[in-house]
């Protein structure tokens, strides 16, 4: 980084520094601190014993749990996934490997709505193994499996994306020497591999978390939103807002949002680990 | 250094292997059935659903907005890229960690925020009404909310670009006698351009799909603010899966010829 | 243990990297493998270590062919170029990794491994850095430690990539007489990489010349130096002159000439261009009637010849070959 004397004397004139800081500030507040005030004022309008109610209520809890469940299965999946396609990618050198990556990130471009739609034709009533389903009872859209699925697919290449560029720019030489000091293939992975890239494996997982809450697109096409039975709690949200309950809506809104800044803290503090593991990497 | 494969690190096929399965299984296949669910439509038929007026209109707005909110980000991400690099000053930190609060943040709950402010009635929309400007429940509407959930895409990804841009590169024009204003156009820009397209591009299709934070504050009239992922919705809940497939097929369709092109265009520019 | 390369080959892409190497080094010898980069020196000590595969051809070991054993039971210690320290572990514990890796039954106790990692490091002299990271440490104590850690598991064979490369050159030179000592002690074979000819000289019992994939010339450092196999032995070995005689060239190097401040038959005269004192030795760059390219000419400081010599005077030289 560059010393505060060089920062000040660069790009002379102050008052277009200045004007450009004040202009950053304002859209700042606008665009991202007022949003999560609404948030808090709404849930508070009539109280905070009304906004724990509305938040301990019975639904709301269920849809937790819900949430909490397509956290807990979609982010142990994708970790996995994202460590062996880093791996092959990173470590190795084979045909198509530029493709691979940019497959890998295929999710990101799909729209949500369309990453449930693909799951409602293969399982729905009417979609390829509708039939043979229902047959052997067994449902998976408007049930927690859909949900689980769709989660999966948004949320497939976070980990895998912020490990590939970290374990390419490490490269292989720890991993090499660990096998000439006679390490197997495991100890290798265990003992310099996973250390090395904790921090990465960290900030990975935090997006997924964050983006496993939240979904709301993809997991709608497949809910049906059955009350206390498949509704996540972004879907909560929403039929809450659309029966104009609006304080127990903002109220559940904020428990998300406090989530979400929580989240926020943690990739926070991850991203300034791999930073530091980073610079001291480099000589 | 080299980083050629090398026959003492293991695990090349399993990782491989459980990679391409993985994929396959959660994201290939499904969307390869999404495409032959379509083949069942003949063109004449799939030609009929997609250019229905309600259909266009929902592309039209749909892309539509997402552009212009894409644009509108490669201005405000710029701003906050160029801030963050460059200049030390109160609060720079925690601008820097909230950056990615859209990120973070459900949609569901970005759409409901948007639209308590405003909302005709709502905080900010108030004032708006008084000067007779609706923003909730039109076009507006929609390109402030996808402008709001795509924010961090321009930031993050100019951010690296411009620290790394060596600062003797603006000494060495400033020396031959370039204003800052030039060596803005002629030095910083075409050196950001690549990474911004970039950001510009993950705005896009991000902003092309995105649903949640939008059905809140769209209004969703039918051919006047309805965006495509909700018309796909609006289908499947009339148990049209034929027709939702068609809009699902033709949009992915759409997305990615859009996302080659801003590809190449990169490439262009890339090599000057 | 002795190292047998046997006509190994290894291509990559439509690149040769080696082509038909054959290569023996006897038990307890220091062998430099000299080249310029992209020689394919490194590729072979990688093939020998076991971190590459040849396409075809085999190693031996004391005449056993290792070409298909595992790396890990080759017993080969390797210090990379980078060192390839364990970032996330202190000196101590990238010393101690190699033992801490063995199997249950032949692992040491903690005890007796605390114990050897210590002597490791009194040998390379660092003991007092055992719990510091390798980000706190400079260059050459890098190195060290990556050498005790190589050292700990008791190779028979020790291979190093440019040793010395990435330290700045008074810290290489000291380095370079503490690894010929230490190879001195212990009596190790050992092979290591280098693109630097006066390393390779000072440091090693024999050198392996290399360039484009093939081996050029193998020698003890006086026998390549003094009777180079080819014109590339003899550029890449030191400075050298081309002087046109005729419709010959001849060259030479630039201590092989003889001067003389007088005309002397069979010397040539000269103007001289520069006097540069390089400590011991003084060279003088001299221009030639008839060539653009100088002739360059080191002769010791205290040379009669260089006695009140000036730029621009007229200086007679000879090549002493000729």
């Amino acid at each position: 980084m560059s010393t505060t004397s060089h920062q000040n004397s660069r790009n002379a004139p102050s008052w277009a520094r200045l004007a450009l800081i004040i202009a950053a500030w304002a859209t700042f507040i606008v665009f991202l601190v007022l949003p999560l005030a609404i948030v808090l004022i709404e849930a508070l309008k009539m109280g905070v014993a009304h906004f724990f109610e509305s938040m301990l209520e019975a639904d709301a809890i269920s849809a937790l749990k819900l949430t909490l469940l397509a956290v807990a299965i979609s982010v142990p999946l994708n970790l996995v996934f994202g460590v062996a396609a880093a791996w092959c990618v990173s470590k190795h050198d084979f045909y198509g490997k530029s493709v691979l990556i940019t497959l890998i990130d295929l999710p990101f471009s799909v729209s949500p709505i369309i990453a449930g739609l693909v799951y409602v034709l293969l399982f729905g009533a009417q979609g390829f193994f509708g039939e043979w389903l229902i047959e052997h009872d067994i449902q998976i859209i408007f049930a927690v499996p859909g949900i689980v699925l769709a989660t999966l697919f948004v949320t497939v290449p976070f980990v895998a994306r912020e490990l590939i560029p970290l374990m390419q720019q490490q490269g292989t030489q720890e991993e090499e020497a660990a096998r000439l000091l006679g390490a197997s293939g495991w100890q290798m992975f265990w003992h310099v591999t996973v250390p090395n890239i904790k921090w990465g494996l960290m900030y990975g997982v935090v997006l997924c978390t964050a983006r496993a809450m939240g979904e709301f697109g993809a997991v709608s096409v497949v809910s049906g939103h059955i009350r206390g039975f498949t509704n996540t709690l972004p879907l909560h949200v929403e039929i809450l807002y659309n029966e104009y309950n609006h304080v127990a809506a903002f109220s559940v809104a904020s428990l998300l949002l406090i989530l979400a800044l929580i989240m926020l803290l943690l990739k926070q503090w991850s991203e300034s680990r791999i930073n530091r593991q980073l610079n001291n990497g480099d000589e | 250094m080299s980083r050629r494969s090398s026959p003492v690190i293991p695990g090349f096929g399993l990782t491989l292997g459980y990679t391409l399965v993985y994929l396959s299984l959660l994201v290939f296949l499904p969307l390869a059935g999404m495409f032959i669910y379509a083949a069942q439509l003949s063109w004449s038929e799939f030609y009929a659903i997609v250019s229905a007026p309600r259909v266009v209109a929902a592309l039209k707005l749909s892309f539509g907005t997402a552009f212009i909110a894409a644009l509108l980000n490669g201005v405000i991400g710029t701003l906050f890229a160029w801030v963050l690099v460059r200049y030390r000053f109160p609060g720079r930190k925690v601008i820097d960690a909230m950056i990615d609060l859209p990120f973070a943040l459900p949609t569901a709950v970005a759409g409901i925020a948007l639209t308590a402010l405003y909302a005709p009635n709502g905080f900010v929309g108030r004032f708006a009404a008084d000067l007779g400007i609706t923003i909730a429940y039109t076009p507006f509407g929609i390109t402030l909310a996808l402008t709001f959930v795509t924010l961090p895409f321009v930031v993050r990804t100019i951010q690296p670009v411009l620290a790394d841009i060596p600062r003797e590169l603006e000494e060495a024009a400033t020396c031959l006698g370039a204003r800052p204003l030039q060596v803005f156009w002629n030095i910083l820009l075409p050196a950001l351009l690549p990474a911004w397209l970039t950001g510009f591009a993950l705005a896009f299709a991000r902003g092309v799909g995105e649903y949640g934070s939008v059905i809140f504050i769209a209004g969703n009239m039918p051919g006047k603010t309805e965006i495509l992922p909700l018309l796909i919705m609006v289908k499947l809940d009339q148990y049209d899966y034929v027709g939702a497939t068609a809009i699902g097929v033709m949009m992915l369709v759409v997305s990615f010829v859009l996302l080659l092109l801003i590809n190449l265009l990169q490439r262009y520019v890339a090599k000057g | 243990m002795s190292i047998e390369v046997r006509q190994v080959h290894k291509q990559f892409g439509n690149f040769t990297a080696l082509n038909n190497i054959n290569l023996d080094i006897k038990a307890g010898e220091l062998v430099a493998l000299l080249g310029p980069s992209g020689c394919g020196k490194t590729t072979l000590l990688r093939i020998i270590a076991g971190l590459e595969t040849p396409d075809t051809g085999s190693i031996l070991f004391n005449g056993d062919d290792v070409s298909r054993r595992d790396v890990r039971k080759r017993n080969v210690g390797f210090v990379f170029q980078h060192y390839a320290l364990f970032r996330h572990m202190t000196v101590f514990d990238n010393v101690a990794f190699g033992l801490r890796m063995k199997s249950r039954r032949e692992r040491p106790s903690e005890a007796v491994i605390a114990e050897k990692v210590q002597e490791l490091l009194r040998m390379v002299q660092l003991d007092w850095l055992s719990d510091r990271y390798p980000e706190q440490l400079s260059g050459g104590q890098r190195q060290r430690i990556a050498l005790a850690r190589a050292l700990a598991v008791e190779p028979q064979i020790l291979l190093l990539d440019e040793p010395f490369g990435a330290l700045d050159a008074k810290v290489r030179k000291e380095l370079r007489r503490w690894l010929a000592n230490l190879h001195e002690d212990i009596n190790l074979t050992s092979v290591f990489v280098t693109h630097d000819q006066e390393e390779a000289m000072e440091v090693a019992d024999r050198i392996v010349v290399m360039n484009k994939g093939v081996i050029e010339q193998i020698g003890t450092p006086a026998e390549v130096y003094e009777n180079p196999a080819s014109d590339f032995v003899y550029h890449f070995l030191g400075d050298s002159n081309r002087l046109k005689v005729a419709d010959q060239d001849i060259q030479f190097r630039p201590h092989e000439v003889l001067l003389s401040q007088v005309a002397v038959t069979d010397h040539q005269p000269g103007i001289v261009r520069d006097i540069r004192p390089l400590g011991a030795i003084t060279r003088v760059t001299l221009k030639v009637e008839g060539q653009d390219e100088p002739i360059e000419a080191e002769v010791p400081r205290d040379d009669v010849n260089l006695q009140g010599l000036t730029r621009g005077a007229t200086l007679f030289f000879k090549p002493k070959a000729s």
